[in-house]
């Protein structure tokens, strides 16, 4: 046994990398144990096919807090970050297309070839967008509230968050508090006339969770994510990683790999006391910080005994179903079609309704609803000269299948995916050289997520203000010593690093 | 409407008072004769035979049985040896009681455990992470309870058992003929007793064969008037009287802890985290708001009441439930608790009940003031605080061998 940590960080995920280099700052000794090979969690490069890697699971990295960046130092360890949403384009099934673009004109332009009406309510979305937008951020950015009590402290955090939203203006104010409940195709349909163009820009309503266009509340992971995506790293999530670990060692953070921990283990005054990891080893501290996801920290690394009532219940029913799967594939060039390294294979919400609809009965849509990404633009040197990397989410595929993720499953959906790929991009299936693909079944076991759940557990409003439950919400959880800090406290999943910064704020 | 345990028919041929009540869903005799009091002195002089059968009951198997009730359970459950019985509550994070029940080590890997309320939903919300089966066992199982004097004896008659060395609070299976069942000597009568479980369709045999060998000892089947006055003296209480559920009260108040039900003294709490114990270790640092006590009421001025009306001293046939003010003194100044049942003890001669009190007025030797109403008008008389086994025979306890070992 050695001398005690002053932290032990459990997963080498950006919010684990987070967490640590931050307390790394502050002088103290920490260590980061990560059960993987590799560090990087869902923001690992991995070489799929032969001379063809993929930055990272996810594909969108606009959502960095810049913060995070600026406190950890992270553009002298090499992170290139730009200022700028990458564009984005919206392409329909009969070729139609729609490029947003970071220039409002262009888009405007770009809308009004399919509808003038649409072209000028977008300059009224976006309008709405800025207005909001300093709240949202703020909300999302802060410590969040602490509802369990009144505290007088806490009744001036919550007036002060009632002041803000008052100062957005009294119609701002009153639209945000109206549509924010709403499902995301009616919000969108209040805006706009053009199929293609408001069931793009609902895409990221509908990541990860188990929603459709038509789900309640849909509209308000829409806001929470236009409201803060705006950057773009070109080496994508995995360049964070690269340059967090920097940021780590330089400041005597230890990270372990092939390190996974059994258990977290507590002295007689049940607080924490240290973990166990599964080759035998332990390693002592006082605090605890898990990225793991909620479920896996206190169903699998907390002896049951420890846990309450309340918390074993909320924990079970934090809602945690894997809805997307994920398909890399290897071209042998560059689609020509594409305009943008970002692509949303558009429809109408009857078409994406239906593509929801049989995960309800665990089943493989046959037309699924596709994200693509193609990093290879923003990083050449993930595939040979000239040829590219296309990564695609699919969204509403469920983890709890029918019959399970066979061989024949796996099979079914990549020819799914594959024939609703061609019927937006005629050809495309020529050029491919080789592929990938990951099921939610897959994400569980390879990345330790909870039901394959991306985010490590889904984005709901009652999952997102108390996240992930109401003894937990503010990173400390009931057993005295250990945090909570990866995706699945607030604000959410994604590349954000605010979870990780925010965990810090809950030690003392 | 309630449903008919297996010993209906017998019951229901002897119960010529036609007085039943509905108890956990089952059909149960209030008393089997018009007046109870035979019932009540067959407890306390003979024996009396009652079916609990309505209890809920579960059996609890696998490796980690003892750990998996050790964490639902106030009681270290890991420390019950085979064999024994252990009287226990379980409570909910808030250390509130929930229920309370039997928890009976059959072997190893095996446990039965009783309670009041159906509690298979509150149990199997534990179950994640052991490696343990629970099963609902309640209507698979018909159960006795045999108390009084006599019981020894008569149950000696029957079976196979080693009854003279079955201590206080132990179990054991036995056999009559061929007929298999379980013992337990446990009651709820505060006296020598036992309780028997069975299979349904052995039930009417066993029956039979307690009745058949106890008539000798003037045994009578006896119905819950009896012994619900018998569980008063013996200081027992009883949920939905005494103290609440609490899952199942509207507001907070309503719901007690162990330490204010004076069952702190089966609260292990130095142990493995187990449900509640936070609280508790909390209550016991700060002390409890709350005690439940014994009360003896002042028997001359209760007659002085009455006979300022012209009337004899009155007191009730039944034991009664209802909640009744208890003041610091007789002038009604403050009010420092209520008492939650009582009865008039026949065999003591004493007006008795179950109170609870503000802790610091619930030292024995403590007087007090309950009201009484007397000819539709409410008055006061003394009463004294006291240990609520009222009535405690050293037969409870004994055996006539004395050299077991333990
Ligand atoms: C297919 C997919 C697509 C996504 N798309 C997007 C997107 O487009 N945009 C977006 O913003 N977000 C997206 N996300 C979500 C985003 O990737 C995650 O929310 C984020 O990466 C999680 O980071 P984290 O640091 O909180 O956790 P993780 O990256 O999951 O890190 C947790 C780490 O803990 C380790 N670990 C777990 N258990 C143990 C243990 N017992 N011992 C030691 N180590 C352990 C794991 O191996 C892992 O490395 C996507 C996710 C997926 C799966």
């Amino acid at each position: 046994m050695e001398k005690p940590y002053d932290a032990i960080i459990i997963g080498a995920g950006h919010n684990g990398l987070i967490a640590a280099t931050y307390l790394g700052k502050k002088g103290k000794k920490v260590v980061v144990l990560e059960k993987n090979t590799f560090p990087g969690g869902l923001a690992t490069r991995t070489e799929f096919h032969t001379g063809y890697r993929s930055p990272g699971i996810l594909q969108d990295s606009s959502l960095l807090d810049y913060k995070v960046v600026q406190d950890l130092g992270l553009e002298s360890k090499g992170l290139v970050i730009q200022n700028q949403r990458p564009e984005i384009m919206l392409l329909g099934r009969n070729h139609d297309e729609i490029l947003l673009e970071q220039d409002a004109e262009k888009s405007v332009a770009a809308i009004a070839r399919h509808s003038k009406k649409d072209a000028q309510r977008y300059l009224d979305y976006l309008q709405f967008i800025q207005d909001i937008r300093p709240f949202i951020q703020s909300v999302f950015s802060n410590m969040p509230p602490d509802l369990s009590g009144f505290a007088p402290g806490q009744v001036m955090k919550l007036g002060q968050l009632g002041w803000k939203l008052r100062r957005l203006g009294k119609a701002t104010m009153l639209q945000l508090l109206k549509v924010a409940p709403m499902c995301v195709s009616d919000f969108l349909d209040e805006y706009f006339e053009t199929d293609l163009l408001k069931s793009g820009l609902s895409f990221p309503a509908l990541l990860g969770s188990f929603t459709s266009p038509r789900s309640a509340y849909t509209t308000l992971n829409l806001l929470m994510w236009d409201c803060r995506s705006k950057c773009y790293l070109p080496g994508g999530p995995a360049a964070l990683i690269d340059s967090l670990l920097k940021a780590a060692e330089s400041l005597g953070v230890e990270v372990k790999m092939d390190s996974e921990v059994k258990s977290i283990h507590f002295d007689d005054k049940n607080c924490v006391e240290g973990i166990a990891l599964e080759n035998g080893d332990t390693y002592l501290s006082p605090i605890v910080l898990s990225s793991a996801t909620p479920r896996h920290t206190f169903f699998d690394l907390v002896p049951n005994y420890q846990l309450s009532f309340e918390l074993e219940h909320d924990v079970k029913n934090y809602r945690s179903r894997g809805m997307t799967a994920k398909m890399n594939l290897a071209l042998d060039r560059i689609p020509s079609q594409v305009k943008a390294s970002i692509i949303r294979l558009g429809s109408d919400w009857a078409t994406m309704e239906l593509a929801f609809d049989p995960s309800k009965y665990r089943q493989i849509p046959e037309e699924p609803t596709l994200e693509l990404s193609i990093p290879s633009l923003g990083d050449p040197q993930l595939a040979p000269e000239g040829h590219a990397v296309l990564s695609i989410l699919a969204h509403h595929i469920p983890y709890n299948l029918e019959g399970g993720w066979t061989d024949a499953a796996k099979t079914t959906l990549s020819q799914a995916i594959l024939s609703a790929l061609d019927s937006y991009l005629p050809g495309i299936s020529e050029t491919i050289v080789g592929s990938e693909i990951i099921t939610p079944q897959d994400l569980e076991n390879n990345y330790g997520l909870t039901e394959g759940q991306i985010f490590h557990g889904e984005h709901a409003i009652d999952q997102i203000l108390a996240r992930p439950i109401p003894s937990c919400a503010r990173y400390a959880t009931p057993l005295a010593g250990l945090f909570l800090c990866g995706s699945g406290t607030f604000p959410g999943g994604g590349i954000t690093g605010t979870p990780g910064r925010l965990a810090i704020e809950a030690i003392r | 409407m309630p449903i008919k345990s297996p010993f209906f028919p017998r019951t229901s041929e002897l119960c010529t008072s036609m007085l039943w009540k509905e108890w956990a869903g089952y059909y149960a005799v209030n008393s089997y004769q018009i007046p109870h009091d035979a019932e009540y002195f067959a407890f306390r002089e003979s024996a009396g035979l009652i079916d609990i059968t309505p209890l809920f009951k579960y059996r609890v198997t696998g490796p980690d049985a003892a750990e998996y009730l050790a964490r639902i359970m106030v009681k270290d459950i890991t420390k019950l040896k085979v064999g024994r019985v252990a009287y226990c509550c379980w409570c909910n994070d808030a250390g509130k009681i929930i229920d309370d029940g039997t928890v009976m080590r059959r072997d190893e890997y095996e446990f039965f455990v009783t309670s009041a309320d159906p509690s298979f939903s509150w149990f199997s919300r534990f179950t994640r992470g052991y490696q343990v089966e629970l099963e609902d066992i309640s209507d698979q199982i018909a159960a006795l309870a045999l108390q009084g004097p006599s019981s020894r004896a008569i149950l000696k008659r029957i079976c196979d058992a080693d009854l003279d060395r079955l201590r206080f609070f132990r179990t054991t299976s036995a056999r009559s003929g061929d007929n298999e069942f379980h013992i337990s000597r446990t009651g709820y009568t505060g006296d020598l007793g036992y309780e028997l479980w069975v299979e349904n369709k052995n039930a009417l045999r066993l029956w039979d064969a307690i009745m058949e060998a106890g008539a000798d000892y003037n045994i009578r089947p006896a119905g819950l008037d009896a012994l619900d006055m018998t569980r008063v003296e013996a200081g027992l209480i009883l949920k939905d009287v005494d103290y609440f559920n609490a899952q199942h009260v509207l507001i907070d108040d309503r719901t007690s802890s162990p330490f204010e039900v004076s069952l702190g003294w089966m609260v292990d709490l130095d142990r493995r985290p187990f449900i509640g114990q936070r609280a508790l270790q909390l209550e016991k640092a700060e002390g409890s708001a709350w005690s439940l006590a014994g009360i003896e009421l002042e028997w001359t001025e209760i007659e002085d009441l009455y006979a300022r009306y012209g009337l004899p001293p009155e007191v009730q046939h039944h034991a009664w439930r209802s909640s009744i003010p208890i003041y610091t003194d007789k002038s009604q100044g403050k009010q420092i608790g209520y008492a939650t049942s009582g009865t008039w003890s026949p065999l003591l001669k004493k007006n008795i009940a179950l109170a609870t009190l503000q802790s610091k007025y619930a030292t024995p030797g403590t007087m007090v003031a309950m009201e009484l109403s007397v000819e539709h008008v409410r008055h006061t008389v003394h009463a004294w605080i006291c240990d609520p086994q009222f009535y405690n025979p050293e037969r409870k306890r004994s055996n006539p061998v004395k050299d077991i070992a333990a």
